[in-house]
């Protein structure tokens, strides 16, 4: 199977049908790691270029329209996706799954997210993703949050390279908004981009 | 962001066993029409001697179809204290298994509970043969079936114990 067939398999009615017979995380998760489309894509994980297009799948899917008066529709997808992001490459991950915080309407993907962030603080006490106001206030200096910011950034416009991303963050009830390029993106210094850090997850990221 | 489903969480009801023990639990929001559709063909087709009384919704599952009126969605991680607290005794003997009685099915791989159902019918066969038991039982967020007792999603594993609140 190719990673293209698995990645429609996965994102297909029939899937998201396979795996709603799960009362919780545990057997939703062990129904998807029989699918074939779904130890296809993580045999094809080796591949840079496999994993960057996993990554693009999910954050297509986020970014779809859902009608508010239902589930999200890719809710399954998005949540196996991640997972396998988190079971190949964590770090990607973890990357994947702040992104998906946005995702509206989920019931699966909140779950997987929290189990992914959890372990990710589990492995970095000092990393606390879920009071982002938090890591500005108490970790000031702290070079890994600006690396990991960088790279958030760097992946979502890797992605979506026709996008540009706005950083914006409130101080004292002003909301600040700047267009961030790649080019500085990647050139940011440490002091630069922990300020950015606090932006994007306490209000969001948007793109113009 | 929470999963919680406790007393604190917005998504929850006021749930509780008889020993007034808070049952976790939170609402789901209803599946969009076309996989609901989706679902109802795939296990239908999967199971075609299951007979669907209810179909797909996400609004419940199996543990809230016995303990909480099809209100709210619990996991399966709650039904041994809400067995405990509500004063459920397991039936050992098949011949003393009742209508209304439960069954929990269990993980064929570590016996961990995965689903639960409530007996709609039990016939001993007329040669002493085995019996045959017809369950209701709510599939995740899948139908409702009234079923043969074996005849559930392989991922349930077997029906493994009985349990009776008569007294």
């Amino acid at each position: 199977m190719t990673l293209e067939d698995a990645l429609r398999e996965i994102t297909s009615d029939d899937f998201a049908a396979r795996l709603a017979i799960a009362s919780d995380l545990r057997m939703f998760l062990r129904i998807a790691s029989k699918q074939t489309s779904v130890r296809s894509v993580l045999a094809q994980m080796d591949s840079e270029e496999n994993r960057r297009r996993i990554l693009k799948q999910v954050l297509q899917l986020l970014r779809l329209d859902v009608d508010y008066r239902y589930e999200n529709p890719w809710d399954t997808a998005i949540a196996v996706l991640l997972w396998i992001l988190a079971r190949r490459t964590p770090q990607l991950g973890v990357l994947a799954a702040q992104a998906a915080l946005e995702a509206p309407q989920c019931w699966w993907v909140p779950r997987i997210v929290e189990d992914m962030l959890r372990d990710s603080v589990a492995a970095n006490p000092t990393r606390d993703l879920r009071r982002p106001e938090g890591i500005f206030t108490q970790f000031a200096s702290c070079d890994a949050e600006a690396t990991y910011f960088r790279r958030f950034l760097a992946w979502r416009m890797l992605v979506n390279a026709d996008m540009q991303p706005y950083a914006s963050f409130s101080v004292k009830s002003v909301t600040h908004s700047q267009p961030l390029e790649q080019k500085s993106l990647l050139t940011l210094t440490a002091a630069e981009a922990q300020a950015q850090w606090v932006g994007p997850i306490a209000t969001r990221l948007t793109y113009a | 962001m929470s999963t919680g489903g406790g007393p604190n969480d917005p998504s929850s009801i006021p749930l509780a066993t008889r020993r007034k023990r808070w049952i976790l639990n939170r609402q789901r929001q209803e599946i969009p029409p076309g996989k609901r559709r989706a679902i109802d063909a795939r296990w239908s087709s999967a199971h075609p001697d299951a007979r669907l009384r209810s179909s797909a919704t996400a609004t419940y599952n199996c543990v809230a179809m016995v303990f909480a009126s099809r209100r709210t969605w619990v996991n399966t991680d709650q039904i041994a204290a809400i067995l405990s607290d509500d004063g459920y005794k397991k039936v050992d003997e098949f011949h003393h298994i009742d209508i209304g009685d439960l069954v929990t099915y269990h993980d064929n791989a570590d016996g961990g509970v995965t689903h639960i159902g409530i007996i709609m019918a039990h016939q001993r066969m007329p040669d002493g043969g085995q019996h045959a038991i017809e369950v209701m039982s709510k599939w995740g967020a899948a139908g409702e079936y009234l079923h043969k007792l074996e005849d559930v999603p392989d991922d349930y594993g077997e029906a493994a114990h009985f349990w009776t609140d008569r007294r």
